[in-house]
């Protein structure tokens, strides 16, 4: 369980989080939505210890991200959303392969991690090809592959699908499946309020509080809520709403 | 006086890895005042279309004439700031075309506006901007040369919801006053209820070019990210019913309503 | 030839370049000129890789012959003298840099970017585990990073440069120049950060 509280966060004057609190269980799918600057990469980067809190604490399975930044980056792993950026090395296998070689694993096990990982994410026929010759979506599936090679129990995906095409977000939305399915906790940060539909709760920030953190259906049912956070419910939403039936996944 | 382009194709070699077709036999014509939206999946050749069509690239085979001013606005565009304070980095277009300083700065300013940049920001260096305001002053950069032709390449990328809405409004402004806007963009959503053509490219050819509402017609998508809307209408044609391509969630669900029923 | 095994000529060959007096550099230079005939490594892609390291060759013995020279003085210009013994420090530099670059050359292109790292993090294994360093893998990582960076450094100029070009910028000048290369630079730190950022997230620098 990832367990957030009362934490806040200020970069100079700007007070970007303002006494957040929250749980994350495992295996769960979480979805932050917020308009601009609300402090969703603030909060992730609280999570996985990127940061640390001016006020409050992270705990991540019960430990301390001020006690131990390492063991939060191993057991929450993160992809941001640029796909150019994150990339460490010229060819796919060795970038996979950063995670492992950090944590000082032996040969062997650092292989099969890769290989597995490349698997998992549909690119293990293209261990040995140049990361500068995949497309936006395969190199985000290959920093998934990097961050599933720690073995994490918990992933945020900053936005991942923002500046992707159309195969590219089915890629990453078909990754993301993958994840769910092998028992990760999800933490998706979104704008894509069709995205947000698909998660088991929804967090909202609005200025640096947390707003609203509800099941998607209570969630887009709320119009006063929706107004002040500045959102509309997703089409699909909608539509199920009028034709009577449950939305859980929309399909296609 | 339109862009013409006959035959064009453009090859790029990048080494034995990735080798590209970029363009296959284009033959195209843009013509004034048009808003032109361009979708199609990465490597579909969206990006050097719009470089050739500008004038800034010469594609390797066939010919484009151009008749009147074209400007391009690359993906993220915002990389390319660079002056002391935005107010300059807008005006550079208007002095490089030979403008005095006051005229240029007269532009910059109502560029400004036209994007729908905070005119507070102008005197700000470029990198204490938000990420979405950068891109509005990088935008309003290539509006300062008020150019006949206005090519954009992916405008509304990696920004928030209200910041794409924002660039959307400039551009249907832009085109009102006579610009013709050409726009290559996954963001269909909002680009579809402003343009008035669409084209689709696969691989180099242009598959697709209509007006956009005929968009739910066509067969293959070629993985077009397509709005719900979009989707809904297309699900709704295969079983018979003939709906608009915006059509609204309640239209939709009373139409999958009556269908069930066994009318509609 | 194993890479370790390169490496090591290579160690040997540039300290007695370096190392050894006039008379006797014949020695290494034989050496190196066996050394890339046993490593096959093709000369047109030596030669091409000579190309852009010339100017700095000759900048940097030009460099000492201006400033280090003795005896008689052949030309004069400001402070600057030209001198025979200048002259002759420049072609010492000269005659033992080109051989020392050729060799090293020769080690990069016969050899895949992975092994040589693994080769270099190798070496640095012992003295790493005795003092609780990192210098093998950071050197390994620096180098990686670097190799990865050089593709996306070429494809983030072409493009700003395409921006400004449509913006009406004007290339031979001084301001067409300052317009590409102050937003490349800004591009380029703020990618570095966002790599950094990444790499933290991945457990780079975790204290064993």
């Amino acid at each position: 369980m990832i367990s957030l509280r009362d934490v806040s966060f200020s970069y100079g004057a700007c007070k970007a989080l303002d006494h957040i609190s929250f749980t994350i269980e495992r295996g769960e799918h979480l979805a932050i939505i917020g308009p601009n600057a609300s402090g969703k990469t603030t909060l992730a980067m609280i999570m996985n210890s990127l940061l640390t809190p001016a006020e409050g604490n992270c705990l991540v399975d019960g430990v301390n991200t001020k006690n131990d930044p390492m063991f939060a980056r191993k057991t929450v792993g993160m992809v941001f959303q640029d796909p150019e950026s994150q990339t460490v090395a010229r060819h796919v296998w060795d970038d996979v392969a950063f995670g492992p070689q950090n944590l000082g694993l032996p040969d062997e096990e650092i292989k099969r991690r890769v290989s597995e990982s490349l698997a998992r994410v549909g690119l293990d026929g293209r261990a040995g090809i140049g990361v500068s010759c995949l497309s936006g979506g395969q190199k985000q599936l290959l920093a998934i592959a990097g961050v599933l090679a720690m073995r994490p129990s918990y992933t945020i995906l900053d936005e991942p699908t923002a500046l992707l095409d159309g195969p590219g977000c089915r890629m990453v939305r078909d990754a993301v499946r993958g994840l769910k399915k092998s028992g990760i906790g999800v933490i998706i940060i979104t704008h894509d309020m069709e995205e947000a539909l698909l998660a088991g709760r929804i967090v909202a920030l609005h200025e640096g509080r947390l707003v609203a953190d509800m099941p998607p259906a209570r969630l887009f049912s709320d119009e006063g809520l929706m107004a002040r956070i500045g959102i509309r419910p997703p089409y699909t939403y909608q539509l199920a709403k009028y034709t009577g039936a449950i939305p859980v996944e929309a399909a296609r | 006086m339109p862009i013409v382009a006959r035959g064009v194709s453009h090859l790029y070699r990048r080494g034995e890895q990735c080798e590209a077709r970029a363009l296959d036999g284009i033959d195209l014509t843009i013509g004034d005042a048009e808003f032109i939206l361009v979708g199609g999946s990465g490597g579909s050749g969206k990006s050097t279309l719009l470089k050739c069509l500008s004038g800034l690239m010469r594609p390797t085979q066939g010919r484009i004439t151009i008749d009147g001013s074209a400007a391009l606005s690359i993906q993220f565009p915002e990389r390319a700031l660079f002056a002391d304070t935005v107010l300059d980095d807008i005006a550079f277009g208007p002095v490089n075309a030979g403008f005095k300083k006051g005229e240029a700065l007269e532009k910059a300013y109502k560029a400004a506006e036209v994007a729908g940049l905070d005119p507070g920001l102008l005197g700000r260096r470029p990198r204490a901007l938000s990420h979405g305001q950068r891109r509005l002053a990088a935008l309003a950069g290539v509006f300062a040369m008020k150019p006949r032709y206005l090519f954009l390449d992916e405008p509304t990328a990696g920004l928030d919801p209200a910041t794409k809405e924002r660039i959307v409004d400039a551009l249907v402004s832009l085109n009102r006053h006579g610009t013709a806007i050409t726009a290559a963009s996954h963001d269909l959503a909002h680009f579809m209820p402003a343009c008035n053509r669409m084209l689709v490219m696969s691989q180099g050819k242009v598959i697709f070019d209509d007006k956009p509402e005929k968009l739910v017609t066509l067969e293959d998508t070629v993985g077009l990210a397509l709005p719900e809307s979009l989707i809904v209408a297309r699900t709704l044609r295969k079983m018979g019913a003939d709906v608009p391509w915006d059509i609204t969630p309640e239209a939709a669900a009373a139409c999958f309503r009556r269908i069930n029923e066994g009318q509609c | 030839m194993k890479a370790s095994v390169k490496i090591l000529a290579l160690a040997m060959m540039s300290v007695l370049i370096i190392g050894l007096p006039i008379p006797w550099l014949y020695i290494p230079v034989v050496a190196v000129a066996l050394f890339i005939l046993i490593l096959k490594a093709s000369l047109v892609r030596l030669l091409r890789m000579l190309l852009p390291a010339l100017p700095f060759i000759v900048a940097i013995s030009a460099l000492q012959a201006l400033l280090q020279g003795g005896g008689d003085i052949l030309a004069r210009w400001w402070i600057l003298n030209i001198t025979v013994d200048g002259i002759n420090l420049a072609a010492l530099s000269a005659l033992r840099m080109l051989p020392l670059y050729l060799a090293g050359s020769a080690v990069t292109i016969t050899t895949g970017e992975a092994e040589l790292t693994k080769t270099i993090e190798r070496a640095f294994c012992p003295l790493d585990r005795l003092a609780g360093s990192s210098v093998g893998r950071d050197i390994a990582t620096m180098t990686m990073l670097a190799l990865a960076f050089i593709p996306m450094v070429s494809e983030e100029y072409a493009s700003i440069r395409l921006a400004q070009e449509a913006r009406g910028v004007r290339h031979g000048t001084a301001r067409g120049m300052a317009a590409v290369i102050v937003p490349l630079v800004s591009s380029l730190s703020r990618r570095a950060d966002d790599v950094a950022l990444a790499m933290e997230a991945r457990c780079y620098g975790l204290d064993k």
